[in-house]
């Protein structure tokens, strides 16, 4: 008969310890590996951000051929530049901030004549501007101020547009709804935008350019002029603006820069300036 | 006639088994060579975190070169001043505008476009090695600044 009577459990407490010992090494190796690789995916997002500018930078010197810094490890290709807006589109500006203003020629900007030569000769023309779904307090109201010229010489027309029936009472602003609104522009198919005005341009000068605010907002909405009638160039607006694209290329990472450019913009004092032909006394 | 009577044995043998023997030295292996890459792993967090550093760097003092006057560029090398090399051991920045060449090739500018070159290098030394990161960009007259 054998009494066999074996005790001990020093194999489950080594198994427990080992697990314990296996996972916490484990973790930290991972915590390396992942703090490592990361750090260069982010170096090589650095460089190909800055090649990326550096395309951007040629670009607008009129150069689109590639760059190459093989020192640094990054390079970078542009596309041709697309200028926009095409026939009879709408032209989206990039978000607007509160004390930014959106610029748009209505007038040939090209043109060599004092004024410049007509380009829009519409009688109307929509404008269509906020994000979908803002609270209520962030809805922007609109401010546009058209500069047309007539007999008088250069004369501007103003137009307000607010969908907030609160602030309608104290600002007089015309009232509107903003059921959202789904357009094709310059930026591409399916733009959505909040709110939409038709502005009446019957009966003034020769348009030249359309100056639009954004108020009541903290926030930047995107803003867009869109023609009316397709008619052809009569029902277009010039072409005015530039989107050039730089492509940045740092090991396996990408960047891409796009820059939205508009010539001969106004300057921002431009509608807060005061004109007289003789001098203003206070 | 004599039968064999049983034989009661008591098992009262002290020792370890061929098979636990095994079973700790695998275990005291696999220890050793886990802890033993452990400092290695921590090593490599360290980097990660030196490299951060470098890169916050040198984007900073990239933006500091755009918002400067492309006149303003006065090529030559010049030493980066920010308080964060001191987190890098050993750590050392220099910020080199090279004005563009159009004989460089490949050429930046080939046309004698209004152009400068900007090399931003951030160095330091990890467990006795030189480690640096180095960016280029370029900056134009009338340009992004």
């Amino acid at each position: 008969m054998e009494n066999m009577k074996e005790k001990g459990q020093i194999i489950l407490i080594l198994l427990l310890v080992m697990t314990v010992a296996l996972g916490v090494g484990l973790t930290i190796v991972q915590r390396s590996l992942t703090d490592i690789s990361t750090s260069t995916k982010v170096e090589q997002s650095s460089r190909a951000f800055s090649a990326a500018e550096a395309g951007i930078e040629k670009a607008l010197q009129g150069d689109i051929s590639s760059v190459n810094f093989p020192d640094a490890g990054s390079s970078a290709s542009i596309n041709p530049p697309v200028f926009l807006p095409e026939l009879n589109q709408a032209l989206e500006y990039p978000p607007v901030g509160k004390e930014e203003i959106a610029h748009f020629w209505l007038a040939d900007p090209g043109s060599a004549a004092n004024p410049p030569a007509a380009y829009y000769t519409q009688n109307s023309i929509d404008i269509y501007w906020g994000t979908p779904n803002l609270s209520v307090s962030d809805q922007a109201a609109i401010e546009v101020n058209v500069v047309h010229y007539g007999m008088s010489g250069y004369l501007t027309k103003k137009y307000f547009f607010d969908p907030d029936d609160l602030r309608n009472d104290q600002n007089g602003f015309t009232q509107i709804t903003c059921p959202n609104y789904t357009i094709s522009t310059s930026f591409g198919p399916n733009r959505s935008f909040s709110c939409k005005a038709t502005l009446d341009l019957s009966g003034i000068g020769t348009l030249m350019v359309a100056r639009v605010r954004l108020l009541y907002t903290g926030v930047s909405q995107s803003v867009a002029l869109q023609p009316l009638g397709g008619c052809g160039s009569s029902c277009s607006l010039p072409r005015q603006a530039k989107v050039y694209t730089s492509i940045g290329t740092s090991g396996e990472t990408q960047r891409t820069i796009q820059l939205f450019t508009l010539d001969k913009v106004v300057p921002f004092y431009f509608d807060y300036a005061i004109f007289s032909a003789g001098p203003i006394e206070k | 006639m004599q039968f064999s009577q049983p034989v009661l044995l008591k098992s009262d043998q002290r020792g370890v088994s061929l098979a636990e023997l095994l079973l700790v030295i695998v275990a005291v292996v696999f220890l050793v060579l886990l802890l033993g890459s452990i400092p290695g792993s921590v090593n490599l967090i360290g980097r990660s975190r030196q490299q951060s550093v470098a890169r916050e760097i040198i984007a900073r003092e990239i933006e500091n070169k755009r918002s400067v006057t492309y006149i303003n560029l006065t090529p030559g090398e010049t030493q980066i001043n920010d308080s964060r090399l001191g987190f890098l051991p050993g750590g050392e920045g220099k910020t080199i505008i090279s004005d563009c060449d159009p004989l460089e090739s490949p050429a930046i500018c080939p046309n004698g476009e209004s152009i400068k070159q900007i090399t931003v290098i951030v160095s330091w030394k990890t467990a006795g090695k030189d480690t640096a990161v180095k960016v280029q960009t370029l900056i134009s007259e009338g340009g992004l600044n």
